[in-house]
């Protein structure tokens, strides 16, 4: 029997995992494990930029709190992890949310920051304070999952409308991200209009795509 | 940009070749020199064994004593017979050419120009002992007459004679810095070499304690402060009693904002009661405290010494000036010129001055008209800079400051301002129909949200109040650091106040500047706008203790709890006789004569215009307004709206504080200060409680000990007893909240809820108060009332979301919607991280108040940032068919979309 595409995906998927690792050093002066631990397809985050941040860090408490919290729920609150609202959580998002609620509780108890996380995953040993999806430092850590997988339905399911709405789903997706990236080159409105369109047609597959999966 | 502050402290390489020599001719008064008992007696300020020792001296004909007998007579003030000795000394003996110098010093003093300079030319007879220190003087004269250039020009030739020089005595020395000092208004480097000057002087000769006052006094001027007191306790260690010392650590003092100031000038006037430069010191600080008359009459104390100071000139026209006689200032100014024509320190000094009093654009007249007399009055640019700032017109003070920075780049003052102009280019501002607001970008919309609306509501109030209506638009700027606001009230870091009203700007703490919870940023902004009436309406005549009763008054009117309220320190201050009273409460805030006292006098100033209103109505409060327009002095203004004089109204102050604080004051007799009662155990303060059940201080202190030792039901006995006797009192740690603390603890819902509102009632500055009340009402579905709490809340601290978060909750709930929508834009001013959830609620505040065009946006914004957010999805689709329901169509859209 041939595998269906989507088994042969399940399989790379898991294939990549394997080949992909994340080392999360919470402790104070764990800096120094970037240089040590960086290498390819490894994401290494540290709760310190060096060794030389020697002081109780803050920053694992925060980690631990985006992952307890789950994702998709309240801004502001430790539910508000996933900001891309994907239903899990990016070690780039958890990095992301840990970092800024460490500044945000310094500032507000009028402390000097004395620890700065940092995350190297383009394997040249050098961690990055405030890393990106969209490359350097950050691309890879979006892309690896620290919660539940969001569930591959299609590859489960023998509905052709179901898995065309999702194909569909995917592809809108991509093209707000598209368009988002050249939104500095449009004029305003023109974002605006095309922005909207792709949205209004992602909600409604979206919608549908629902709806036809709650059909028996 | 930076900017390298000059420092002027050790001496570096100077311009000038330093031969540091010890006297060749056997100069009196030199340490070379045999010691003897009166000139030992007058280094040490033994002043009237040195006159006694010494003119016995004098009278047996030895030269050196006459010219220290001459010094010691001086030093005390008595001129008249400094002068008699040394004419008769000269009489006697005409040759005596040591003599001829400090006979023209007491001239001098004494404002006889001409006979002074004719006794200076006698000294600077060439290869005299004093020709130098008298050639100095002849220049110094020259310069007080407006004559800069011939002064220059003899000033430089110091420089070439130094040079020139195999070796220069003490006295040499000293002049040589002096004249390079007054050089360094064009060339600052030469302060440097005036610093080095004064060292070879001091190391020439130790015992020649005026040049080591000249040189704390440069290290004054540049800004130094520490060194300069350090040079002048090196002085008085030797001679305590050295006036010019004495009133350099007065001066010292001053620059530090210490209290010190005005005791230290006085000892130096007890010394000296004729120093006309201690003199001046001091009627200048009558002058900011706004006391005219003392001012006036040490002034003419001055000038009754020295007619023609130039420094006593220009303070008796800022006084005058100040008491709005404008014919006498006038002939004043006349009076000046006719001294010298060309003095820009008056009009620095009168620009200063009316600056501390807070009439702001005639001090920009008076420092312009400084520059446009001498352009090197860097003094003057820097004022003209201060003053644009204060007027708001930035670009012209940047342009300003710049100059005087150039000019005086030791000018830690203007070096701040600049710097915090440069901060200020980073704020964001926005705007409201009357008002503009600055502040750092990461807060301006946060804050705008709150301030706005509430600076327009403070703006219609005290307009109906007053009827008046100042300039629009007012300029609001809200500094997220401390440091930058001292700056920008004093230029000076290191002033404890919160806010400050220059008028049409308006300058305050963020209240992310401090602690959270430490001041009620709401009602700062309302006292500071209230002030700007208050200048407005009086032409800024109002004097500083009422406009500040008055703004303090106000805020109590705008809100329920805010604004001063009675503390137990307070109260202790009145019944030790600690508070200014009201007649010279302006000193309370201008030389408070402790810390606290500062605060104290915000109080009592607001208690003031309790009074009055009580007694007299709210018109009384506008009545004085309008007397202190009219350029009447407090005594005249309260005799013409009051029917009363000071001394009356103060004993009529003290009767009302007794009968409205009857109870706690009758409570604190026993007050003792927090290290007093610091190291005492929870056994020995409930025993003290035991015995004194009638006093506040040891019911409250008992009662907080046991309440940190968990003994909930001893803490609540003493705690309550405590409330019984103050219930007035409801600062950080007042019965109140510790009561509702141990009856949450209980689960006594409604007695902590009786605590928090009483408590919060009087203090609305209670940050934990609030989100316990609101969190007490939220957890019994009193929604509205939470929200109130929380709202509260908002306006002593507002940068915590959850704060917000649950406000936009209990809002949508209720249907509140501008207030869901308002908490909504404060998530996302806050920059939190899941930034698509708050712009998601955002939208479903605005779809909720009905308005679907900014829901719309807001929801776009969401899914933008996460396109898979389902939530978000369904929200815009709801939008769409909410939008073609009310008729208002879709977005434009393609249905079918070209595959890509």
């Amino acid at each position: 029997m041939r595998p269906s595409w989507g088994t042969r995906r399940s399989a790379m998927s898991s294939l990549a995992r394997i080949l992909t690792r994340a080392e999360i050093r919470l402790a104070s002066a764990s800096g120094g494990f970037i240089p040590a631990l960086a290498g390819p397809g490894r994401i290494v985050v540290t709760a310190t930029r060096s060794g030389f941040e020697r002081n109780a860090t803050q920053f694992g408490e925060y980690f631990v709190q985006a992952l307890a919290g789950g994702a998709g729920k309240g801004a502001g609150s430790a539910e508000g992890a996933d900001t891309d609202k994907d239903g899990r959580l990016s070690v780039l998002e958890v990095f992301d949310y840990a970092r800024r609620e460490v500044a945000r509780a310094y500032e507000q108890e009028k402390r000097l920051l004395t620890e700065h996380a940092q995350l190297d995953d383009d394997g040249d040993g050098k961690g990055t304070l405030e890393p990106v999806a969209t490359g350097g430092d950050g691309a890879l850590a979006a892309t690896v999952f620290l919660t539940a997988e969001r569930t591959m339905a299609v590859a489960d399911t023998a509905d052709p409308e179901v898995r065309r709405l999702y194909a569909r789903r995917d592809s809108l997706e991509r093209l707000v991200v598209g368009l988002r990236g050249t939104r500095g080159s449009m004029r305003p409105e023109v974002y605006e209009r095309e922005l909207e369109e792709l949205l209004v047609e992602l909600a409604m597959t979206n919608r549908a795509l629902r709806e036809r999966e709650k059909q028996p | 940009m930076s900017r390298a502050i000059k420092a002027i402290r050790a001496i570096e390489q100077a311009a000038i070749v330093v031969i540091a020599g010890t006297a060749g001719a056997a100069v009196a008064g030199t340490a070379q020199e045999r010691p003897d008992a009166g000139a030992e007696a007058l280094r040490r300020g033994r002043y009237e064994e040195a006159i006694r020792l010494l003119g016995a001296g004098a009278d047996r004909g030895e030269e050196r004593a006459a010219r220290l007998v001459g010094r010691a007579l001086t030093a005390v003030g008595r001129h008249a017979d400094a002068e008699q000795r040394l004419r008769s000394y000269l009489a006697a003996h005409p040759n005596a050419r040591v003599l001829w110098l400090p006979l023209g010093d007491v001239l001098r003093e004494r404002g006889r120009l001409a006979d002074a300079e004719q006794a200076y030319v006698r000294a600077a007879a060439p290869r005299g002992p004093d020709s130098l220190a008298a050639a100095l003087r002849l220049a110094e004269l020259k310069d007080h007459r407006g004559d800069w250039t011939g002064a220059r020009g003899d000033y430089r030739r110091f420089i070439t004679t130094y040079n020139a020089a195999a070796r220069l005595s003490s006295e040499d020395l000293t002049a040589v810095a002096r004249a390079v000092r007054h050089l360094g208004r064009e060339d600052p480097q030469l302060f440097k070499d005036a610093l080095r000057a004064y060292d070879e002087a001091v190391r020439a000769d130790s015992g020649n304690l005026d040049a080591r006052v000249e040189q704390g006094d440069l290290f004054l001027d540049k800004y130094n402060g520490t060194e300069a007191r350090a040079t002048y306790a090196a002085v008085l260690k030797i001679n305590p009693n050295h006036p010019g010392a004495l009133l350099g650590q007065a001066r010292a003092a001053q620059f530090e904002g210490s209290p010190e100031a005005l005791p230290l000038a006085r000892k130096s006037l007890e010394i000296n009661p004729h120093y006309v430069p201690a003199l001046v010191f001091v009627a200048q600080l009558d002058l900011e405290r706004e006391a005219h008359d003392a001012a006036l009459k040490r002034v003419i104390t001055a000038l009754d010494v020295n007619p023609t100071s130039l420094e006593a000139l220009a303070l008796l026209a800022a006084t005058r000036l100040l008491q709005g006689d404008s014919s006498a200032f006038q002939e004043t100014v006349a009076r000046i010129r006719g001294v010298n024509p060309r003095y820009p320190s008056l009009y620095t000094t009168l620009a200063d001055l009316t600056g501390r009093t807070r009439r702001y654009r005639r001090a920009l007249e008076f420092a312009r008209q400084a520059v446009a007399l001498d352009s090197t009055s860097w003094r003057g640019h820097s004022l003209v800079g201060v003053n644009q700032l204060r007027l708001g017109q930035a670009a012209d003070a940047r342009k300003s400051l710049e100059t005087a920075f150039a000019g005086d780049p030791y000018d830690v003052w203007t070096k701040n301002t600049l710097d915090l102009l440069d901060n200020l280019d980073r704020f964001k501002s926005a705007g409201t129909a009357r008002f503009r607001f600055l502040a750092a970008s990461a807060e301006a919309d946060l804050l705008a949200l709150y301030a706005g609306p509430l600076a327009e509501e403070a703006y219609d109030s005290l307009a109906a109040r007053y009827q008046f209506r100042p300039g629009t638009p007012l300029r609001v700027e809200v500094y997220d650091r401390h440091a930058d606001f001292s700056v920008r009230t004093v230029g000076l870091v290191g002033l404890g106040a919160l806010g400050v009203s220059f008028g049409p700007v308006v300058a305050m703490d963020s209240p992310s500047a401090r602690e959270p919870g430490q001041f009620h940023w709401g009602a700062v902004l309302w006292h500071e706008i209230a002030h700007t009436f208050h200048l407005g309406l009086t032409d800024s005549r109002v004097p500083r203790w009422f406009t500040e009763g008055l703004a303090v008054f106000e805020e109590r009117r705008a809100r329920p709890g805010w604004g001063d309220h009675v503390t137990p320190e307070f109260l202790a201050a009145f019944l030790q006789l600690h508070l200014v009273p009201v007649s010279e409460l302006n000193r309370g805030f201008t030389n408070p004569d402790y810390p606290e006292q500062l605060r104290h006098s915000y109080y009592q100033a607001s208690l003031v215009c309790d009074l009055i209103v009580a007694e007299h109505g709210l018109g009384a409060l506008r009545a004085l307004l309008q007397a202190f327009r009219q350029g009447r002095s407090t005594a005249q203004a309260f005799q013409a709206v009051l029917g009363t004089d000071p001394e009356a109204f103060d004993r009529r102050f003290n009767a009302y504080v007794r009968e409205r604080f009857a109870k706690p004051i009758a409570a604190l007799r026993s007050w003792q200060s927090a290290d007093e009662r610091e190291h005492r155990s929870l056994e020995e303060l409930a025993r003290r409680a035991r015995r004194a059940p009638d006093e506040f201080d040891a019911q409250l202190v008992a009662g907080q000990a046991a309440f940190i030792a968990k003994q909930f039901e001893t803490a609540e006995s003493f705690l309550v007893r405590a409330k019984e006797l103050f219930p007035e009192y409801a600062g950080t740690d007042s019965p109140s909240w510790y009561l509702a603390q141990i009856y949450q603890h209980r689960g006594a819902r409604a007695r902590a809820l009786e605590e928090l509102e009483a408590l919060t009632s009087i203090n609305a500055g209670h940050y934990p108060a609030w989100l316990a009340l609101a969190a007490l009402r939220d957890s019994s579905s009193e929604k509205a009332g939470a929200a109130r709490a929380l709202e509260a809340a908002l306006y002593v601290y507002p940068f915590e979301i959850p704060v917000h978060v649950r406000l936009a909750e209990l809002a949508a709930d209720l249907g509140w919607w501008p207030t869901a929508i308002r908490e909504r834009r404060a998530v996302l001013a806050l920059a939190p991280v899941d930034r698509a959830e708050a712009q998601y609620q955002l939208a479903l505040a605005y779809f909720g108040a009905g308005k679907l065009d900014e829901a719309r946006s807001a929801v776009l914004r969401a899914l933008e940032a996460a396109p898979g957010f389902e939530r978000a999805q369904e929200l815009l689709l709801k939008i769409r068919e909410a939008r073609r329901d009310a008729g208002l169509g879709t977005s434009p859209q393609r249905v079918q979309r070209a595959q890509r």
